[in-house]
């Protein structure tokens, strides 16, 4: 084979790693243009030169960015990844937040609510004056195929669905989602910010679905939430401190059954 | 989202943020999701494993990386190699781990002009373009430019294998990476 019918292979590729400068510059000139064999050995799995990592994700980011095609908000893959990174307490809430979770939990355990599902635990005190904070929690599942259906009371649902909670606030609040099992820890979910009205529970702009994947049997979602503005801070330091659940705290629940096999609420 | 904005935004996923971690989610899982529907063995169920996968060892890994500016790359490595394993035995799983784990850039190198992100996607287009008129051509147009359908959907719409798909987008892939080496090297050579 003379020096101008040069093709890339394992040899040439190492040559290019160790960038030997009549490599480097056949191989400039070579690759310019279109060559069966040479795209044929870039098409094998193993074909990246060393010498020049990342030429595959080089070609990758600009095959998908070619269509510029909007990209849809995707909550319930979120909800996956977010599941199966697994003990969310643990790897997002950090430093007050995290002591403000775990003593709710602490607090969750020693307090469990008695609510049926969707419904409000009364507040067990309430600043002088003011009306309660009425709180109540529904929800819908995205099923395994795709569709999207109203999730009722002690609702059995498949490992593979994903829930999306909406609430009811008379009031501005502050909220924690807690998911409890049996014989497992209370779960912080996830913190949140409710304004009044009906609203689907949102993590910043997008929605705060809880994935089902790994669970069985009973699990309850619980909305505990506690009003915003002047207690704000006295309540979360509160709950610091204490290891307490503002006062005034409502709470909202939401009872499941997780059972593979079932493909309908 | 600036450039600077997603720089802030993975320096504070890399801390386990979880709300920069869910805009990263937002803002590439369409890109890692395009990367696993290009093989055409992978059925619906499984591309979404490969993206949730992606994710969740992008995630773990995040302090890792060296410079915001790799996140893209990275991320999309991590995707590929998902997605081979899974379309592949448990040997071939095993060695993806071992390829992985020894393939990561966490670096971001600089680029030569040539390379943009804008003038590389400008690559890929001239290459369709200029692809002769044929199913190949159909085949990159309808997974690259119109970037709606997977390699599965397009071999059911052409009437063709699955296999023939994937194979199509894979000669094409590894064109655009002849086109961009070329213009790595011959920004070496001056």
């Amino acid at each position: 084979m003379g020096a101008s019918d040069r093709h890339l292979d394992v040899e040439s590729a190492k040559q290019l790693e160790r960038r030997e400068p009549e490599a480097v510059r056949y191989f400039a000139e070579h690759l310019s243009r279109p060559c069966e064999t040479c795209e044929a050995f870039l098409a094998r799995d193993e074909a990246e030169p060393d010498g020049f990592p990342g030429l595959d994700a080089l070609a990758d980011e600009a095959l998908v960015a070619a269509s510029g095609r909007p990209v849809r908000e995707d909550a319930v893959g979120w909800a996956r990844v977010r599941r199966k990174l697994g003990a969310p307490q643990r790897v997002w809430l950090t430093g007050g937040l995290g002591a403000v979770a775990a003593a709710v939990l602490l607090a969750l355990l020693v307090r469990p609510g008695t609510g049926g599902p969707g419904s409000v635990e009364p507040p067990s005190q309430r600043i002088k004056g003011t009306a309660p904070l009425a709180l109540e929690l529904t929800a819908a599942a995205q099923m395994p195929g795709g569709e999207v259906r109203a999730v009722s009371e002690d609702a059995v649902l498949p490992p593979e669905a994903v829930v999306v909670l909406r609430y009811h606030a008379s009031e501005s609040a502050d909220a924690l989602l807690v998911r409890e099992a049996p014989g497992v820890p209370p779960q912080v979910l996830g913190r949140h910010v409710l304004t009044p009205g009906t609203h689907d529970l949102r993590d910043g702009e997008d929605l705060a679905g809880v994935s089902l994947e790994d669970e069985r049997g009973p699990v309850t979602l619980v909305l505990v939430a506690w009003p915003q503005g002047e207690q704000e801070s006295p309540a979360l330091e509160a709950v610091r401190v204490s290891g307490q659940v503002p006062p005034d705290a409502a709470q909202a629940r939401l009872r499941l059954r997780v059972e593979s096999g079932h493909a309908a609420p | 989202m600036t450039e600077q904005e997603l720089a802030d935004c993975i320096r504070r996923a890399a801390r386990g943020e979880q709300a920069a971690c869910g805009q990263l989610y937002q803002r590439f899982h369409g890109a890692v999701r395009r990367v696993a529907q290009g093989s055409g063995v992978l059925g619906t169920a499984e591309v979404e494993d490969a993206v949730q996968e992606t994710f969740v060892r992008a995630f773990r890994e995040l302090p890792r990386l060296q410079h915001p500016r790799a996140f893209s790359g990275w991320l999309l490595t991590i995707a590929r190699h998902h997605a081979y394993a899974l379309s592949r035995g448990v040997k071939a799983r095993a060695r993806v781990e071992e390829d992985l784990a020894r393939e990561l850039d966490t670096t971001a190198p600089a680029l030569p002009p040539s390379l943009t992100l804008e003038r590389r996607v400008a690559v890929v287009r001239q290459l369709i373009e200029g692809l002769p008129e044929g199913p190949e051509k159909e085949t990159a147009r309808l997974f690259y430019l119109e970037g709606e359908l997977s390699a599965r959907e397009i071999a059911d719409r052409l009437g063709l294998g699955k296999s023939a798909v994937t194979m199509r987008l894979e000669r094409f892939r590894a064109r655009v990476k002849r086109e961009l080496l070329a213009r790595l090297l011959a920004a070496e050579v001056g």
